[in-house]
């Protein structure tokens, strides 16, 4: 039971993880940048790659940031950028074209399909309490979600720029004229997102395995969350992810794995019924 | 060339258009038809012509969804599947028979439609992406649960070849049948786009405010053309079950998806015929696993960015794009405004007005009291004025009225009705029409917009707009004679053809007023109707609101000019920090000390009693001193 629900809390980790992502682009341009999912799964091959080399993990982790931060502009100067304001979910569909090149790439660029990530920590397996096991990776990815989240939502609702942010997502006209600069602050966010993505990656790999077609799945369940969580909620993506990977884990461990992304998809369409602002947002009323 | 002249010729294009059209999508159906026992085409490019017919199906379906409703999805794999499973498990299991595997098909995408739909136009936006998105996720999962009938991941093999009350069709057949189809159904799909429900997405697309306020259900069309998108993607799947006689998931993979969405934007997301160049150009290119291979996916990718940043109408949309400016080079640009010389007075056919009763209405934003018990009445044939400083609460009542805020307390009632309670669209249908402070149009000529209003009043159901049954038509001739009169009564049928957002502001002020008459009004709301108009222009409207009056109609007019006020207004409700101060006739209002306690900040009691005051003087005064157009909570 308590493996069940660690390997339940790794697994929603990594859904938290991905909607923290879509948040910190969300509060600062509303645009929720589909392909970090994408970013996290390229970052996974790229640390296979450099672990290969016989990097040491510090090195390895600069270089992920570099490179993240990089293809993260490279995504804003030309998918985001050019079509901010246009409306008709324009972005949407360059960031599902950015995530398709991303996935278009690593099928190329890699022989096998899946890859063992290495963990950078110890691999010994911890004994639990009342039987069974689990990994050191595991623990740290919780761990991790846990971390990021949190600054995250710190970041959001304690610091000048995290409360300038959400004045901006919230009526940019007033927070212009206060002299927010949402231009600058969306490209900034973007950067940081995609560094942040690819630096994940060698925390999420060794639980996950890179896998290409794993980008969807996450990118997918990482709109789950938010719309668990509430958009722009940070401390609610991370409880909804977690909850939603221990819901995962009871599934497949009491019925079958067939239905583990039937239970997800029921819960999520129970939430847009019932309450579609999410569990934990607030209903805003529309203005003319 | 004359305006009679050129009239005449856009009739007789239209006219050509209108035979040529059909004519042509005949003779093209039946040259791909006849295409392979005349031997012009051998079995490879059958295949490829059939695939790329499928494939129209599919991405038309996106284009309904996606470029006339406005919500990207991503659900077309997962109702091909369902289509093609479907198929080939009555084939198998059940009768074989074309005909009825594709009505089964049908039912099929559209009830999943439905399903995905509801919950997930909730939100829209991401949410419906995602939604439609997990629906594909789900594909190889439900084909494993149903592994017995549905043959699980290794795939569904000897689907037999397709029959047809009895008789077995062949290859030829097959295709035959599925360009029959594929025709059709583009017939279907056409006369929806192009009908007053195809306007009506346009205008649900660039404002839903404006949708609603015209009565139409935002979330109701939207589900409509949302679930309708499965029909034509299940009925591809069809012809796909019997083409190979196997089915496997990863068929339907997220990839298909993609690869449709790539070929819609490719083509055009709002295009009919764009569809076919989208289909085309990714079958026989990217799709084709031959050439492309492993680059299938950057090419997709690639494609997705480069046409969505470069080329937003797709290729039908740059078409059109150099279209209209070679047309343009060569006729004069037409003088947009309204002309004064038809501005004769305007008659109205008689309005049903309605009495409003607002009652103890009170509305609160967070912290901020914006209305607090705001009790008046409007009578029909009455125009009443709301006047106030900024922030007053007066765009907050008619927001109250028309439904866009819920009354926290208090009621509304229109005729007795109760309105407050109501959603927007409703209250709209009620009999409540409604202009904006910035107007709000859409991307359509004069005529069509105020058609628009009609749209909710005079209604035909999908079926009956894409097979042009009669009750369509007649609506589509009421909607002709009647926005005729409005627009020749509010002086507009010069303009009728211009495209409404080309007009200048105060054209685009009379035109909202026409199409708020034009929804047969109990009650018109009319949000600072007035600014940012000429003199010349605002007699013209002032003309159209007199009118509205003398047909019997009620208005409620919020406005800051109080020269209009005084020259329009029956009577006049002061409004001051969400509370009402004083109701009563002009004049009245005028010399009232507590108006101008209001309006001046401090009460210039003496001067005013000895009517050393004149009120414009004093407003004028006024509006400099709290700097008008300043930005305010309205």
């Amino acid at each position: 039971m308590l493996v069940t629900l660690i390997s339940g809390l790794s697994l929603g980790s990594i859904y938290s993880l991905v909607a923290v992502g879509y948040n910190l682009t969300m509060l600062t341009s509303l645009v929720a940048n589909f392909a970090y999912a994408a970013f996290i799964v390229t970052g996974m091959y790229l640390t296979v790659f450099l672990y290969s080399l016989g990097l040491n993990f510090g090195l390895i982790f600069a270089i992920l940031i570099a490179v993240g931060a990089i293809v993260a502009l490279i995504e804003y100067l030309v998918a985001i950028r050019p079509i901010q304001g246009r409306g008709d979910h324009a972005e949407l569909v360059t960031t599902v074209g950015i995530t398709t090149v991303l996935q278009g790439l690593l099928y190329l660029g890699t022989a096998s399909d899946a890859q063992a990530v290495p963990f950078f920590g110890s691999n010994s397996m911890i004994d639990m309490f009342g039987g069974g096991r689990t990994s050191p990776a595991e623990l740290t990815l919780i761990a991790v979600a846990v971390v990021v989240a949190l600054g995250a939502h710190f970041w959001a609702t304690r610091t000048r720029t995290g409360l300038a942010a959400l004045s901006q997502s919230e009526d940019r006209d007033a927070a212009l004229i206060l002299g927010v600069h949402p231009a600058r602050m969306s490209f900034i966010m973007f950067v940081f997102s995609g560094a942040l993505g690819f630096a994940l990656a060698p925390f999420v790999g060794p639980v996950t395995f890179a896998i290409v077609s794993v980008a969807s799945v996450l990118a997918i369940k990482g709109f789950v969350v938010l719309a668990i969580g509430g958009l722009g909620n940070q401390l609610g993506a991370l409880m909804a992810g977690l909850a939603l990977g221990i819901v995962e884990a009871l599934v497949v461990r009491y019925a079958d794995v067939a239905y583990q992304n039937i239970a997800v998809f029921g819960i999520f369409i129970a939430v847009l019924l019932f309450r579609p602002q999410g569990l934990f947002g607030v209903i805003r009323e529309r203005a003319v | 060339m004359t305006r009679a002249e050129s009239m005449v010729s856009a009739a007789r294009s239209s006219r050509i258009k209108s035979v040529l059209l059909p004519v042509g999508w005949v003779v093209i159906s039946a040259l791909l038809i006849f295409a392979p026992s005349l031997h012009l085409v051998n079995a490879l490019w059958m295949r490829q012509i059939m695939l790329v017919a499928l494939l129209a199906l599919v991405v038309s379906g996106l284009n309904l969804s996606f470029g006339f409703a406005g919500e990207l999805s991503f659900a077309s794999a997962a109702m091909y599947a369902a289509g093609a499973y479907a198929t080939g498990y009555l084939a198998m299991s059940v009768v074989n028979d074309l005909a009825l595997a594709l009505v089964i098909s049908a039912v099929v995408g559209l009830i999943l439609g439905l399903l995905s739909g509801i919950p997930g136009l909730r939100l829209g936006g991401w949410m419906l992406a995602t939604a439609s998105f997990f629906l594909v996720l789900l594909v190889p999962d439900v084909v494993n649960i149903f592994k017995a009938q549905l043959g699980g991941s290794q795939g569904m093999s000897g689907i037999p070849l397709a029959q047809i009350f009895g008789f077995e069709l062949g290859d030829t057949g097959l295709y035959v049948a599925a360009i029959v189809v594929t025709s059709l159904w583009f017939i279907l799909f056409r006369n929806l786009a192009i009908s007053r429900t195809g306007r009506a997405f346009s205008v649900l697309r660039q404002s839903p405010i404006l949708a609603s306020s015209l009565g139409m259900s935002v979330y109701g069309l939207k589900l409509k053309a949302y679930a309708l998108a499965g029909l034509p993607a299940a009925l591809a799947g069809t012809f796909f079950a019997y083409l190979d006689g196997f089915l496997a998931p990863d068929l339907f993979g997220l990839s298909f998806s993609i690869a449709v969405l790539a070929a819609s934007i490719l083509g055009g997301k709002r295009s009919i015929y764009g569809v076919f160049i989208g289909a085309a150009i990714m079958q026989l290119g990217p799709m084709n696993t031959a050439i492309f291979g492993n680059y299938a996916f950057i090419a997709y990718g690639v494609l997705l960015v480069a046409v969505g940043v470069l080329l937003p109408g797709g290729i039908a949309g740059f078409v059109q794009q150099i279209r209209s400016r070679l047309r343009n080079r060569g006729g004069k640009r037409s003088t947009v405004r309204r002309s004064n010389e038809t501005a004769v007075i305007p008659v109205l056919e008689p309005l049903a007005g309605q009495k409003l009763q607002v009652a103890g209405v009170s509305k609160r934003f967070g912290g901020v009291q914006a209305l607090t018990e705001v009790t008046f009445e409007a009578n029909p044939g009455e125009v009443v004025a709301l006047i106030g400083p900024n922030g007053s609460g007066k765009t907050t009542l008619l927001n109250v009225i028309s439904g866009f805020y819920k009354v926290d307390e208090g009621e509304v009632r229109l005729g007795g009705e109760k309105l407050s309670g109501k959603s927007s669209h409703r209250i709209a249908q009620a009999g409540v029409m409604r202009t904006f402070q910035t107007p709000l149009v859409a991307e359509l000529t004069v005529r069509d917009t105020v058609a628009t209003a009609r749209f909710s009043r005079d209604r035909a159901s999908i079926v009956e707009t894409m097979l042009r049954l009669p009750r369509y038509t007649r609506a589509v001739r009421r909607d002709r004679s009647e926005v005729d009169a409005v627009l020749a009564a509010t002086g507009l049928s010069d303009v009728a053809n211009e495209d409404a957002t080309s007009l200048p502001l105060g054209t685009r002020r009379i035109l909202e007023l026409a199409r708020a008459l034009a929804g047969n009004p109990s009650l018109v709301l009319l949000d600072e109707v007035a600014s940012g108009l000429d003199e010349e222009e605002i007699q013209a409207l002032s003309e159209v609101i007199r009118a509205i009056r003398s047909a019997g109609g009620t208005v409620l007019l919020v406005e800051h000019n109080f020269a209009l006020v005084r020259d329009l207004a029956d009577r006049v409700v002061v409004l001051s920090q969400g509370r009402l101060v004083t109701q009563g006739p002009p004049e009245q209002i005028a010399t009232h000390p507590e108006v101008l306690q209001h309006y001046l900040g401090e009460a210039p009691a003496e001067t005013v009693a000895a009517g050393a005051y004149d009120i414009d003087d004093v407003v004028g005064e006024a509006e400099h001193f709290l700097g008008e157009g300043a930005s305010s909570r309205e």
